[in-house]
């Protein structure tokens, strides 16, 4: 494409989905359905090209050099090797997903369906108790009088510094995990824990929010950067 | 032309005191050939006493090589190699399993001159059906507790009342399908940016399952552009199946569960296009989301709806936080179908859940405590517990 | 039947995915490895009827005259130019203008990717500033004590990691933000953590045992 049209184009969408911050309109509109039209169509050629066909027809041989290598394999062993059973499971779930389509047999998509959330479901079971929680009690476990040494000798200030920063951090975790608590009232000494606790997370999101809004600053300016600029060419 | 013929005699020398000094090194030791435990097989442990010639003056030897062969008397092929000061390696190239091996291991001098050990095996490499490294023992000494205080709550919860403390994002749940209904506008629920391997979106699919039961019921509209392309039919599957379970299935629009674009900002185009022009009552946002997640919520902020979220992510909360009305904080995403449920079994696994918080502060405060007592009065008693709960 | 079924696959896939991670012998890790094939195979299916669902719709916009359904002519329109030309041959020339067939360099397909989709959602992540800056506004006016300390934090940390920060207010504006950073923003991390993580397992294990089934439609 010439370079001043597609960079028009590119200049135009820009703006239209900008637009959209004063309010819903025709342009926006009308650039939506082009983002969603020229999105959808490039991820459907994409995706047949990278996971459908190699996945699918390649690797169970349907497919020139490789239908000769499964039927070679075919004839001097008389079974399929492995590989080729498991292609052929994928291809028949596949297959049965497709089947959506036709409403009389819709239901038999969920085999494929069962087959993924449950294998999920059994990776997530073990997966999580493992990085997520027996880690967690390993970083806790801190000392609550920590000695700093200075020079050789023992610093008051510092190890009292330090100290403090293990408490916090014991305290928050503990509080914080109590503010978890679903099956005990929160009242009481309890309460108030868990009320520290949500203390402790209100200062996390807190802080994820502030380091956030920083870095998306950037961007903003980087983009009013290329209207004025490449576009427009009214910065130098 | 003298240098020459002086020379001459002398590498004569030279070749003659290196040749009579090549003598071939002491051979490793003891050597014994093991399959090697806890893998997947076609892997032997080879361990050996090494050469006392390492550290000879004259032609050291600088490294080992393994050989191995089917029988002891057939032609022996090498395998691998490790240099000097090894004591053991892990054969792994060429070998298969069930078959036999003979192994064999050839020490090298300085000056290429070499010697070989006595031959070890028979070793036939086989994969394990069980890892015993205590790393995995760990895990399911942890599993047998924390499934174990879910099991057993689950199995207990029918008998008696259990209490479940008030989650005021969880309320706003049948809050906001209630103000749907009164104001006959549509309800917007969102799973998110995630597929189905996320958490956060199988979460997510219990509580689409609540809603839509309910919508159902009061005839309110449910929208549900998805995002991806799995997710998509499986909340088609739980949409259908809810107004079918509610003994409404002509109330079901195929059309409002909908596939948008696997494509973020083209997702979120859309979207809040939906937001603006159907003007929802309620929006929900639960399960993985990204940078999307102010867009969406300022949108439908904007447009006037009551918005309640849910995600495990930490700063996609802060962001929730700020802009939603009610946001499910982490675990209560997960909690959230169980309090909708109200079935025995789901309150149980939240009481097993706090369980598991017990097992957790109790292992904590316990590390804390000996880590004081041992540091300053040097009295060991968690030593234990650490070895079997949480050592590598 | 059809929820029987399902039911079994489910709670099989999920118990020997579980018990795999315990097996070391390479049969359970040749299962392993090819199940993100099927599930890439299944999910490549699913788009298919992901955009079957997203045409239909917008067919089904256009012949009820829905309000708006000029916008649908655009965007089929739009997807079927994307899509054709992706399949089509490189040798196939649309003119110097659109570019070429299939997916190489200056093909139609490339040249819409690259100025249409690549600027817009570089527009679309920019925008994002606009959206903090109005949910921040919001929130400033937050009057429960929680809310409030979010925002103070917030500030705290924002102002301590520019360097104008501490340039105006001297240098324990970003040691309390480096405080806060590594000491409560880290504690309550792994309390969410911990949480979430005993939420993930209850939640996997009521789906491999069957007691969750909500994506089976609905309950019992």
């Amino acid at each position: 494409m010439p370079g001043m049209v597609s960079l028009t184009l590119a200049g135009f969408l820009t703006l239209g989905i900008m637009s959209f911050v004063y309010k819903d309109n025709p342009i926006y509109k009308f650039c939506e359905s082009i983002f969603i039209g020229v999105s959808a169509g490039y991820y459907f050629v994409l995706i047949f090209y990278q996971s459908l066909l190699p996945q699918l027809t390649d690797k169970i041989g349907l497919t020139g050099a490789l239908t000769d290598s499964a039927l070679a394999y075919y004839r001097q062993s008389g079974s399929l090797a492995s590989v080729q059973w498991f292609n052929l499971i994928a291809a028949v779930l596949g297959m049965m997903m497709l089947m959506r389509l036709l409403p009389k047999i819709g239901w038999i998509s969920r085999w494929p369906l069962a087959f993924v959330i449950g294998s999920i479901a059994g990776l997530k079971l073990i997966g999580e108790l493992q990085t997520n929680i027996m880690t967690q009690i390993q970083k806790s476990i801190l000392p609550l009088w920590a000695p700093q040494y200075v020079d050789g000798s023992l610093s008051l200030a510092a190890s009292i510094g330090q100290s403090l920063t293990n408490i916090v951090l014991v305290g928050g975790i503990l509080t914080g995990v109590i503010y978890f608590f679903f099956s005990k009232e929160h009242k009481g000494v309890f309460g108030g824990a868990a009320r520290v606790g949500i203390w402790f997370l209100m200062v996390t999101f807190g802080a994820a929010f502030g380091l956030t809004v920083m870095s998306r600053m950037s961007l903003l300016i980087a983009r009013i950067d290329f209207l004025l600029r490449d576009w427009l060419h009214l910065l130098g | 032309m003298r240098k020459p013929l002086i020379l001459f005699p002398l590498v004569f020398l030279f070749l003659f005191v290196f040749a009579s000094a090549q003598t071939p090194p002491t051979p490793v030791d003891s050597l014994q050939a093991v399959d090697t435990p806890d893998d997947a097989g076609g892997q032997v442990d080879l361990t050996w006493k090494p050469s006392p010639d390492e550290g000879r003056a004259v032609s050291p030897v600088i490294g080992y090589q393994i050989l191995a062969a089917p029988a002891a008397d057939s032609t022996f092929v090498p395998i691998g190699t490790a240099s000097a000061g090894a004591t053991s390696v892990t054969a792994k190239d060429r070998l298969e399993n069930g078959r036999p091996y003979y192994f064999k291991i050839r020490a090298y001098a300085m000056d290429s001159s070499y010697a070989e050990s006595e031959v070890a095996g028979p070793v036939v490499p086989k994969g394990s059906w069980w890892n015993t490294k205590p790393a995995y023992l760990r895990i399911v000494i942890w599993m047998v507790f924390v499934v174990g205080f879910i099991l057993y709550n689950i199995r207990k919860a029918g008998k008696k009342e259990l209490y479940i403390r008030p989650i005021a994002g969880i309320d706003a749940i049948d809050e906001g399908i209630g103000r749907a209904t009164e104001m006959g506008r549509p309800i917007l629920f969102i799973c998110g940016l995630g597929d189905a391997a996320q958490a956060a979106t199988l979460a997510a699919f219990s509580v689409l399952g609540r809603v839509a039961q309910k919508t159902a019921q009061y005839q309110t509209r449910l929208i549900v552009p998805c995002y991806e392309p799995i997710v998509f039919t499986i909340c088609q599957d739980i949409v259908k199946g809810a107004y079918l379970n509610a003994g409404r299935p002509e109330a079901y629009n195929e059309k409002d569960v909908f596939f948008v674009v696997y494509d973020q900002f083209p997702y979120v185009a859309a979207v809040n296009g939906i937001m603006l022009r159907e003007k929802p009552a309620t929006n929900f946002y639960l399960g993985q989301f990204y940078a999307e997640s102010l867009m969406l919520a300022e949108t439908g902020f904007e447009a006037g709806s009551i918005q309640i979220a849910g995600t495990d992510q930490l700063i996609q909360m802060s962001f929730f936080i700020v802009a939603c009305d009610f946001t499910l904080i982490g675990e209560e995403l997960f909690a959230a179908s169980a309090y909708l449920s109200k079935e025995p079994e789901q309150v149980g696994s939240i009481k097993g859940q706090d369980w598991g918080k017990v097992i957790f502060a109790g292992l904590s405060i316990l590390g804390v405590v000996s880590v004081l007592l041992d540091e300053n009065l040097r009295v060991h008693f968690f030593g234990f517990f650490r070895k079997l709960m949480l050592n590598e | 039947m059809r929820k029987e079924i399902p039911l079994v696959i489910m709670v099989a896939c999920g118990v020997f995915m579980a018990i795999q991670f315990f097996v070391p012998h390479e049969l359970p890790a040749l299962i392993y490895q090819n199940l993100n094939k099927t599930v890439q195979v299944v999910g490549a299916v699913a788009l298919v009827l992901g955009i079957v669902s997203l045409l239909s719709l917008h067919f089904a916009k256009i012949n009820r005259r829905q309000p708006g359904y000029g916008y649908s002519y655009i965007l089929i329109a739009f997807f079927f130019m994307m899509a054709a030309s992706g399949f089509l041959p490189a040798k196939v020339n649309l003119g110097s203008f659109l570019g070429t067939g299939d997916r190489v360099e200056g093909s139609f397909y490339l040249n819409l990717y690259n100025y249409v989709l690549t600027p817009v959602q570089a527009t679309m992540f920019a925008l994002l500033a606009f959206f903090i800056a109005s949910a921040a506004f919001r929130a400033f006016r937050a009057r429960s004590v929680i809310a409030t300390l979010l925002l103070l934090t917030a500030i705290i940390v924002m102002i301590g990691r520019v360097p104008i920060g501490p340039f105006v207010l001297g240098d324990w504006i970003s040691d309390l933000a480096d405080w806060i950073m590594a000491v409560p923003n880290a504690a309550a991390k792994r309390a969410v953590i911990v949480g979430v993580g005993l939420g993930i397992l209850s939640l996997s294990l009521k789906m491999v045992l069957g007691i969750e089934r909500a994506w089976l439609g609905g309950g019992r």
